[in-house]
């Protein structure tokens, strides 16, 4: 197994990062544990959970199955861009008033992969919401009725 | 004051904010600079004798240690002791042996895939991970015993040889002549088996654990992913042989437990055991893959269920034959979930009597322990599922049968032939409101209509119960009381300290509500602090819907203590009889003979307690109270689910059409977290009725040993409901307050999950009532429905 080490260049939430990582380690670890971006959670180590869901380039993807090298100069976002110095957006802001999450461990990756849904598809009905716009999300707390009402109230708050 | 935030109000929940922001913190989100990964060396096979060869990993560039079961036992300093949890003896049935408890690693045979069988120690997870790769292991492989049924035949394996027909128990609760007479009398009986499905509880974030160990002071410190803190020191305290008051146990934010985090596992021992032994930090995150191999399964009952009913719908008696599967191992609650089963096998039905035979078994899985609803769940799915086929035998209105069976709003507090002693209720009330929030009589004529048009809708009720506020001392054979403390600061500003332990129910805000209301203070003046035993004295954790009840009913308690103290300020300093002050809005007022009013505010009084001055004589100063309460009973919610099912009998595919679930939880302290925790443990019925299956291969590898999204009848992964998957859910509740726990609060958190499977399943057959299907058990799939309905040519 080559262990040889690779510098691998990021930006992540608008601030650049450079680290020298072997291929094998993924995004989401990168993030991380070198870059102490944990509200990246990892569930599942296989792409079915969601919980590790990020945008790299303006796309929402899960970072458990990335490798870190294959995204040299990639621009990253994390849920912490959502928020404006500790204010809520208005997708978070729907998700606490409908209480749309318990433990919240996967919570973060619901709304990037949300954040992202709702850019191409501004208005959706409560049958899109569970079935395209949560199809690779899992909650194992809540039942996702009030995570479909709160992206049903965020997506009217867009609108106005 | 408090009115806008206190019992009642759909508060926002606080903790949601450093959620939403992306500042919560888990257990592995806490950077340990210094700490050294453990990984633990598992067993690929289910039953083995097995040797290792850990040379080669050994000499391994940054491998610290690698201990195999001889080095464990070699090191003289501390040794893990077998796992010692506290089963309740319970009447009938003996404690089980010591040496089928649960031990930390195993020692010579492999008991079940991916049992500890030794631990790597090395600088970085990726170098643990690739020693692990390096260990040699050989195996002698065993015939396994993977079910119950198959550990009682007569040529099975010993999985142990101190019992070597598998059995771990074996005894009958209640009358089972009176029952066998019922059974005789009946002018009707149905029956019904059920296979030994298991569920994975499945816990979103995987577990995990540091443990560091303090040279200087010998002091022993936890982070770790637990429902139970306190009882967590205490345990490693008596496994490890160290002192209780060396050991800290915090837990950070934890992505769920549903039971399956209340009690400790071997990792969490090795681990505690590592850092004394190295004198280091060490930490574990388990991978997805070894969550789902060794945190304990739930359920796993197998056996037959038995009603009895008379010509006139009047039930008379049940009856269970019930074969329980352990794992490999006797976990802590073994012998207590079989009693706990038989507490509710009557539900919520006045059936005179009761009788059930478990079997505890010995089979070579992973252990199978307390999840969600634990032993209600299949009591309260059979009984569900027994009520209506039994009604249907009758051509009785399942809905009817039950309204004439239920126990009566005059019989409380009402016992249960099992032994349960219900403390309140009006079930019929319940039941009427879930009838008419679903339309019921219309929806029977809608369901005859679409028949005709070849169209098959399904109505299926589930009327349940829980235990929820398990108590009291006496009938309990471990701590079971609620902690809560109060202190009030001189600014009038509280801390509540809760013996509870949050990991998504929303303690910070549902605690701090109880208090407010009861301290007539501002919801914003009480912050709520758990998960700790740095910071908080004793708790029992949270689990088996406890917390509402007990930590709430001891934080209660705490307040009422504080305003007592406070109303003998308010007299000594308003110079009046301690009779003469009310305590209302925050202010201590005593009203004098001639109508002159006079007041004291809480936090004028917080201030001068704590400066201690001019004070009464005989008065401590400061303002603090402790309780430990200990509950006359058990609460005992119920509600009602009826879930609307259209089954399509060509496909056997179905879809949700409607759900109704009626709670009552008694008062309820936020009825959005109700609401939320209501739905959340519905999902979780939704995966037991028809996704969720742990699957173990002919050999015993787990082949459900990852999260899959789709079920297709393939085999591999474990399906956990999509958003897609679960019904529009309509919430409605009654409120029958609990006579016994100071704020009338029950509990909650189960019983969606026992409901829901039997509602579901009932729902199901009645749709393809038309078609005599052959009896299914879930998890249903659209294929069962098909071949239940097309028996022929199958």
């Amino acid at each position: 197994m080559s262990s040889e080490k690779v510098d691998v260049n990021l930006t992540v939430n608008g601030e650049p990062h450079s680290v020298s990582v072997e291929p094998r380690e993924l995004l989401a670890q990168t993030l991380r544990e070198r870059l102490d971006y944990t509200s990246i959670n990892i569930g599942c180590e296989s792409t079915l959970c969601g919980a590790c869901t990020i945008h790299v380039d303006g796309k929402a993807i899960k970072s458990c199955t990335r490798l870190t090298v294959q995204e040299d100069g990639s621009e990253i976002r994390t849920v912490q861009t959502l928020s404006n110095d500790g204010v809520l957006g208005d997708l978070q802001t729907a998700f606490s008033e409908e209480h749309a999450l318990q433990c919240g461990y996967c919570t973060p990756g619901i709304l990037m992969t949300v954040d992202e849904y709702l850019d191409n598809n501004p208005d959706p009905s409560r049958d899109e919401i569970r079935s395209e716009a949560l199809q690779g999300n899992l909650c194992r707390c809540t039942g996702y009725e009030n995570i479909v009402d709160a992206i049903d109230v965020a997506s009217d708050a867009l609108e106005e | 004051m408090a009115t806008d935030s206190g019992i009642g109000s759909d508060v926002q929940r606080r903790e949601d904010r450093r959620v939403l922001l992306g500042e919560s913190k888990g257990t592995d989100d806490i950077n340990v600079s210094d700490a050294l990964h453990i990984q633990f060396i598992r067993s690929q096979k289910a039953h083995a004798r097995f040797s290792i060869d850990a040379e080669t990993a050994r000499e391994m560039n940054n491998v610290v240690e690698v201990f195999t079961p001889e080095d464990i036992k070699q090191c003289e300093t501390s040794t893990p002791l077998p796992f010692r949890l506290f089963a309740a003896p319970m009447p009938g049935l003996d404690y089980p042996d010591k040496a089928l408890w649960q031990r930390c690693f195993a020692d010579k045979k492999a008991h079940y895939h991916g049992e500890i069988l030794g631990l790597v120690v090395a600088e970085t997870q990726r170098i643990a991970r690739d020693a692990l790769e390096a260990i040699d292991i050989t195996y002698d492989v065993l015939e396994p015993a993977l079910t119950p049924t198959e550990a009682l035949a007569s040529d099975a394996p010993a999985i142990h040889e101190e019992v070597p027909d598998n059995i771990v128990f074996s005894a009958g609760q209640g009358d089972e002549a009176s029952v066998a007479e019922m059974f005789e009398q009946a002018s009707y009986t149905a029956e019904l088996e059920k296979d030994p499905q298991r569920l994975s509880p499945s816990p979103l974030e995987p577990r995990s654990a540091i443990a560091a160990y303090d040279t200087a002071s010998g002091h022993l410190d936890f982070t770790a992913t637990t429902q139970i803190p306190h009882a967590y020191r205490r345990l490693m305290a008596q496994m490890l042989a160290y002192p209780e008051h060396h050991i800290d146990v915090t837990v950070p934010d934890m992505g769920g437990g549903f039971g399956a985090r209340q009690h400790p596992y071997p990792a969490d021992v090795l681990l505690g055991w590592c850092a004394i032994e190295l004198e280091e930090t060490v930490r574990w995150r388990a991978t997805r893959t070894e969550n789902q191999l060794v945190e304990n399964d739930g359920r796993g009952y197998e056996g037959t269920w038995e009603i009895a009913m008379a010509d006139d719908g009047d039930l008379l008696g049940v009856r269970a034959d019930i074969r329980y599967d352990l794992g490999a191992w006797v976990a802590w609650g073994a012998a207590s979930l079989a009693e706990a089963g038989n507490l509710l096998m009557t539900g919520l039905y006045d059936i005179p009597t009761a009788y059930s035979h478990v079997t505890g078994v010995v089979t070579n899985t992973a252990r199978v322990d307390a999840y969600r609803g634990v032993s209600s769940v299949p009591m309260i799915l059979m009984l569900e599922r027994l009520v209506s086929k039994v009604a249907k035998q009758a051509h009785m209105d399942p809905a009817m049968v039950r309204k004439q069976n239920f126990v009566e709003p005059d019989q409380f507090p009402y016992q249960a032939p099992g032994g349960a002693l219900y403390d309140s209720g009006d079930y019929e009330r319940n039941f009427d409101l879930g009838l008419e929030t679903i339309d019921y009589e219309l929806l029977r004529e809608k369901q005859e209509r679409l028949r005709e048009e070849d169209r098959y809708i399904g109505i299926g009720f589930a009327c349940a119960t829980e235990v929820a506020g398990l108590g009291p001392a006496s009938h309990i054979d471990a701590p079971s009381w609620g902690y809560g403390s109060v202190q009030v600061h001189p600014t009038g500003d509280v801390t509540v300290y809760s013996g509870g332990s949050n990991h998504g129910q929303g303690h910070e805000t549902s605690l701090a509500q109880v208090a407010a209301d009861e301290l007539n203070i501002p919801f914003d003046d009480v912050r709520v602090i758990e998960n700790s035993t740095k910071e908080v004295n004793e708790g029992v954790g949270t689990f088996a819907s406890r917390t509402a009840a007990l930590s709430g009913g001891a934080v209660t308690k705490s307040c009422r203590k504080i305003i007592s103290k406070g109303i003998e300020v308010a007299a000594d300093e308003l110079a009046v009889p301690a009779e003469m002050i009310t305590y209302d809005d925050g202010e201590f007022t005593a009203t004098t003979e001639n109508g002159d009013i006079q007041s004291f505010s809480f936090d004028e009084m917080a201030s001068k307690v704590h400066l201690g001055q001019n004070i009464p004589d005989d008065m401590e100063p400061g303002l603090a109270a402790e309780t430990y309460y200990d509950p006359e009973n058990c609460t005992w919610p119920f509600g009602t689910h009826i879930a609307v099912i259209e089954v399509n009998p060509t496909t056997g595919e179905f879809d949700f059409l409607d759900y109704v679930a009626t709670e009552d939880c008694g008062v309820q302290i936020n009825p959005t977290i109700v609401e939320g925790q209501l739905i959340g443990a519905i999902a979780q019925g939704v995966g037991q009725a028809l996704y969720e299956d742990v699957e173990y291969g002919e050999d015993g590898t787990l082949l459900s040993d990852s999260f899959r999204t789709e079920r297709v009848g393939s085999r591999g992964g474990y399906t956990l409901p999509k958003a897609e998957h679960m019904p529009e859910i309509t919430i409605c509740s009654t409120e029958t307050p609990s006579p016994h726990t100071p704020h009338g609060a029950k509990g909650m958190g189960e019983m969606g999950s026992i409901a829901a499977p039997g509602a579901i399943l009932n729902a199901i057959e009645d749709a393809i009532e038309p078609f005599d299907p052959e009896p299914m058990t879930p998890p249903i799939s659209s294929e069962k429905i098909w071949r239940a309905i097309n028996t022929e040519g199958t």
